[in-house]
């Protein structure tokens, strides 16, 4: 049976409080930009329209940022960290829930509790551990800690994920007498792809856009990230408020661009749904 | 059975999953909405959901049904510390010596050297141009220059200097607490071999840490590149209009010209304390008050040395003062450093108290023609000339590799005349070096003209003050900036204010 | 057993880089120690400190206060949004879900920077306060001692909405449609509808959410950084800026490593009873 879903009427409310909630997310950027078209070296206020528009702000910030290796550098963390992170997040999570392992229960308690840990508090150990691995000042010193610290999250997620899948899936699996990991590879895997969607797309943004792990771990800021690079940018140039929202704008625009062209996919697969009716 | 026959797909959303003796998908679905509409009958949705069938936790995953987690936490806990009871403690068992190197000669090589530093960002650019003055002059030594902001080289430093492979040169204030690591070079054979001993002692005294970790005097364990100077600048045009004919000679008529300016409707002072900036008014102040030498004394961790003295009482007290009668920026603790640079630069206050590393910025917006710039004044017309008045200091960590090239660097910005120039004109501070060196010719359109010759004046009268600021190494960040947000609040007393520096003094240092 | 084998990768990592560093934390928390010099067994001595300080006392205050903003505002919101846009077919859905995700996709320092400027005494918030004939409800919002921390909050707030309506959506995502189809069968408006099939189809993420957020608001530090560095005074002070400090401003390793331990503490006796709450799935 294939029922069509029809969109019941929302209430009217509801949508003048999500049209509100776009306008105050959107509020931030908009004072970004029309500060950062401002003419350079100006204190602009709160409500001057630019005008003209300095675009030229843009090309001065863009030369002086050295955008494209610091991308480069945030783009080769989220490889060497996320797909990484994904599958031990999956096959731990699958194991505590879908597996029931002996001590499930511990084990999950032990990744919360890493969950509960901020991150400054693990820094300096980290920092000695990785020295001793004579690992510091490259870039497995800041992609190894993410994977770790990305564990807990991850696992929470995924096993909030694998408790709300029905069990008959699992059931069907172990009836057929299909080993677990083909029953992870062919019947979960299908079921799980938007929670492990959303999971790859948070991780992807939280390593591009790390900071202090980055910081701590790697002494020169061009092997750093994106957003290491905007504080270095900022105490360079701090008296030129323009140039510093010119520089913020262009920090901005890769991860904006890529989730935006990439949302098309990523949203409906949200939206969707994977239990269609 | 192969598993791609169970996953159908079609039926029952993407994965319909065959089921030996069960209902079809259909009726599972009918199953599930008459319950539900049951349970509207009933009204008792909210406290009975309804879940989609199987969506219940198995048994042995409720883990926090069955297990208690504060009980396996404190045992986690004690596992724990049990098992660190038998682990080393931490760090190292002792400094290494502080003994400065051995047969040291102020020869350059001749070998090819790579020098590498790390730079703060602000004053990276002066460095720079003089490493590639250098490697003009001497073409086998290159530099590999790295640069990082303020508030990330203070969070990092320390550790960088400890490490293993640590740059040659690193931009490090708190020479005092690393000599006691052991993780910096004495520079002390390469001040006899370079005749270092000979310059003014004033400004290199506050880079000399003894072997009780004193700082002002004892081994030399840094150098600066440039050495700066502080002090009030004013507006003429503005001054004029309040009948500033000369700079106030005392600070009673500085007072009067900053009550004369809040009468005429001017800001008087451009200052603002987001970035924790009343420490420049605040020791401006208490630099001319008697008891400086207790101040200095304090700022150099001097045994028992304390901060609880009557004249930071006053200067805080006068701090306060100044704030609530308008001498300031309103909304003092909005405005954060560039900000206040930015507002007097742009014609907008009368006066700022600042630090020659902004010459430029005030050259930009009209230099000598514009702006005039005295010492801070003292109490008595013929009170000494005290004033904030630090090297930017550079320090070699330990492992550096090329230390007798770096050295020979530090030596050749003060005493080259190329790299003088490059100091006064990119860094906009004294160049240091020997007494008998004259001084770069200056553009008198350019503010140096004025700060120059007063930093000379003030370090020769050996009233050069560091900053409160870098008495130890979290005192700024952690209680002077912070609390003076609350002084000029008034939601703190001047004694609350002087007593919460010396405790937090006293923690850092484990008095 | 073999499913051990499925879970002791994730676990072998996460004891290496994050169990150990902790348990040196613990170890680090007992000693006087500048991160390189020698230490010194001080005992209990730093936790003395934290429980008598009372800047590290109003730092915890202050996390609690900030759950407000980061949890009870941040997750109402984004159910709301979550629920209002499930299943809208028409492009508006999407493009509100991806503008609400927004503040995450950017660096956080980035989202600093816009922010101090729309709260400075000249900036557009008071300008556009003026235009409107409200002017005297201008201010500067984050140097007033007041108002500076409900101004933080509310740009945690701006910050999270995205993660939980992201979270909330792929739950509502799984619920099974047929029954949406029974509940309109019966009659119900989109309230009760929500209250009936939504929200208990999203318990299992709606525990993620709350979870995350509650962790954020106590371990709540980038924000803080970029903004305000805890000021004005210590009005903005946070446990983990607060840790950041004495760890790196002031190099007590010990200190800081105690301030961590009762952090984490805190953060269980917080986390802890949701989950009984969340799990009470009968």
């Amino acid at each position: 049976m294939s029922t069509i879903r029809t969109s019941p009427p929302r209430p009217w409310t509801g949508r003048i409080v999500l049209f509100l909630l776009v306008i105050i997310t959107l509020a931030p950027f908009v004072a970004l930009i029309g500060t950062a078209l401002q003419p350079s070296g100006t204190v602009p206020t709160g409500l001057t329209i630019p005008s003209p528009p300095h675009f030229e702000n843009f090309v001065t910030a863009f030369q002086v940022a050295q955008l494209p290796t610091l991308m480069f550098s945030s783009a080769l963390l989220v490889v060497m960290v996320v797909p990484a992170a994904i599958l031990l997040v999956v096959m731990a999570a699958y194991g505590i829930v879908q597996l029931r392992i002996p001590g499930a229960p511990f084990v999950f308690l032990l990744f919360l509790l890493g969950l509960t840990i901020p991150y400054e508090s693990l820094i300096t150990p980290l920092y000695y551990l990785m020295r001793d691995a004579h690992l510091v000042n490259t870039r497995f010193a800041i992609a190894l800690p993410l994977i770790a610290l990305y564990l807990p999250f991850g696992v929470f997620w995924m096993r909030a994920h694998f408790l709300g899948v029905p069990k008959e899936l699992g059931e069907a699996a172990s009836i057929d007498g299909a080993g677990s990991w083909k029953a992870l590879r062919y019947i979960h895997l299908p079921v799980a792809a938007p929670a492990i969607a959303s999971l790859a797309v948070l991780f992807s943004l939280w390593t591009w856009n790390q900071f202090i792990i980055a910081l701590v771990m790697m002494d020169d800021p061009l092997k750093r990230t994106v957003a290491g690079a905007l504080g270095a940018f900022q105490g360079e140039h701090s008296t030129d408020l323009v140039l510093i929202c010119a520089a913020a704008v262009l920090m901005m625009l890769p991860t904006i661009l890529v989730f935006i062209f990439l949302q098309k996919l990523f949203v409906s697969a949200l939206l969707q749904g994977s239990v269609k009716g | 059975m192969d598993l791609h026959h169970l996953v159908l797909g079609a039926s029952c959303g993407k994965t319909a999953i065959w089921r030996p003796n069960a209902r079809s998908c259909d009726a599972m679905a009918v199953t599930l909405a008459y319950r539900k509409s049951k349970h509207w009958h009933e009204g008792a949705t909210r406290q009975t959901p309804v879940t989609v069938k199987g969506d219940a936790m198995p048994e042995s995953n409720r883990p926090l049904d069955r297990y208690r987690p504060l009980g396996l936490l404190v045992a986690t806990g004690v596992v724990s510390v049990l098992a660190l009871a038998g682990c080393a403690a931490p760090g190292s068992s002792a400094p290494d010596s502080t003994e400065t190197p051995s047969d040291v000669s102020a020869e350059l090589t001749s070998d090819d050297v790579v020098v590498s530093m790390l730079l703060e960002s602000g004053g990276a650019p002066a460095v720079k141009s003089l490493a590639a003055e250098f490697t003009k002059q001497h073409p086998n030594v290159t530099f590999d220059i790295k640069e990082d902001n303020f508030q990330n080289l203070t969070a990092n430093a320390a550790k960088i200097i400890a490490s293993p492979d640590a740059p040659d040169l690193v931009r490090y204030p708190n020479v005092a607490e690393q000599a006691k690591n052991g993780t910096i070079t004495n520079l002390d054979a390469y001040a006899a071999a370079f005749g270092w001993d000979d310059w003014p002692q004033s400004l290199l005294g506050q880079m000399r840490v003894n072997d009780d970790g004193t700082r002002g005097a004892g081994s030399l364990y840094g150098m600066g590149i440039g050495f700066n100077v502080t002090g009030v600048y004013y507006n003429k045009k503005l001054a004029e209009q309040i009948g500033m004919t000369t700079p106030p000679e005392t600070l009673d008529d500085f007072v009067a010209l900053l009550d004369d300016a809040v009468a005429a409707g001017l800001t008087p002072m451009s200052m603002g304390n987001k970035g924790w900036n009343a420490s420049f008014p605040l020791q401006g102040i208490q630099n001319q008050l008697p008891g400086v030498d207790d101040l200095r004394d304090w700022i150099y961790q001097v045994p028992d040395a304390t901060y609880e003295t009557d004249s930071a009482v006053e200067a805080a007290t006068m701090l306060q003062d100044w704030n609530n009668k308008g001498y300031f920026l309103p909304d003092v603790n909005a405005i954060d450093y560039p900000t206040m640079v930015s507002t007097f630069a742009e014609g907008k206050a009368v006066f700022i108290l600042d630090g020659d590393w902004n010459n430029a910025a005030y050259d930009g917006a009209g230099g000598t023609d514009t702006f005039g710039f005295f010492p801070f004044p003292p109490v008595t017309a013929d009170g000494s000339l005290v004033a904030m008045a630090s090297p930017s200091t550079y320090v070699l960590p330990k492992s550096a590799k090329n230390a007798a090239t770096t050295a020979y660097f530090l030596n050749w910005v003060a005493t080259d005349p190329e790299a003088r120039e490059i100091v006064v004109t990119q860094a906009g501070s004294n160049p240091g070096g020997p007494t008998d060196l004259e001084l770069p010719t200056i553009d008198p359109s350019s503010l140096a003209s004025l700060t120059l010759p007063f930093g000379t004046e003030v370090s020769d009268q050996g009233g050069a003050m560091d900053f409160i600021a870098n008495a130890t190494a979290g005192i700024w960040p952690t209680t002077i900036g912070p609390n003076s947000q609350l002084l000029l609040a008034n939601k703190m007393t001047p004694d609350e204010f002087v007593a919460s520096v010396q405790k937090q003094y006293e923690t850092e240092l484990g008095r | 057993m073999s499913g051990w084998l499925y879970v002791l990768p994730a676990l072998g990592v996460y004891a290496w880089l994050v169990i150990q560093p902790f348990a040196l934390s613990v170890q680090y928390s007992f000693y006087q120690w500048n991160g390189i010099g020698p230490s010194k067994w001080v005992g209990f001595d730093n936790y003395i400190e934290v429980f008598s300080d009372p800047n590290r006392l109003g730092a915890i205050a202050n996390a609690f206060k900030l759950m407000f903003f980061y949890t009870v505002l941040a997750v109402a919101l984004a159910l709301l949004a979550a629920a209002v846009t499930r299943g809208m077919t028409s492009r508006w859905g999407r493009v509100s879900q991806t503008v609400l995700f927004l503040p995450q996709v950017i660096p956080l320092v980035g989202a600093g920077i816009a922010w101090e400027w729309l709260y400075q005494p000249q900036g557009p918030i008071n300008e556009t306060l003026r235009a409107i004939g409200l002017g005297a409800l201008a201010k500067p919002w984050l140097s007033d001692f007041d108002t500076a921390l409900p101004a933080v909050g509310f740009v945690g707030t701006w910050l999270l909405i995205g993660l939980c309506t992201m979270l909330l959506s792929t739950g509502m995502g799984k619920i099974d449609s047929t029954l949406y189809d029974a509940a309109k069968v019966d009659g119900a408006g989109p309230v009760r509808e929500f209250f009936a099939v939504t929200l208990p189809g999203v318990r299992a993420e709606l525990t993620v959410c709350v979870t995350v957020t509650l962790i954020a608001a106590l371990a709540s530090f980038d924000v803080v950084y970029v903004m305000t560095k805890g000021g004005p005074g210590v009005a903005t002070m946070v446990p983990g800026m607060d840790i950041y400090t004495i760890a790196f401003a002031q190099n007590r390793i010990g200190a800081a490593s105690a301030m961590a331990v009762v952090l984490m503490i805190l953060v269980l006796i917080v986390v802890i009873p949701v989950q009984r709450l969340m799990a009470e799935k009968r």
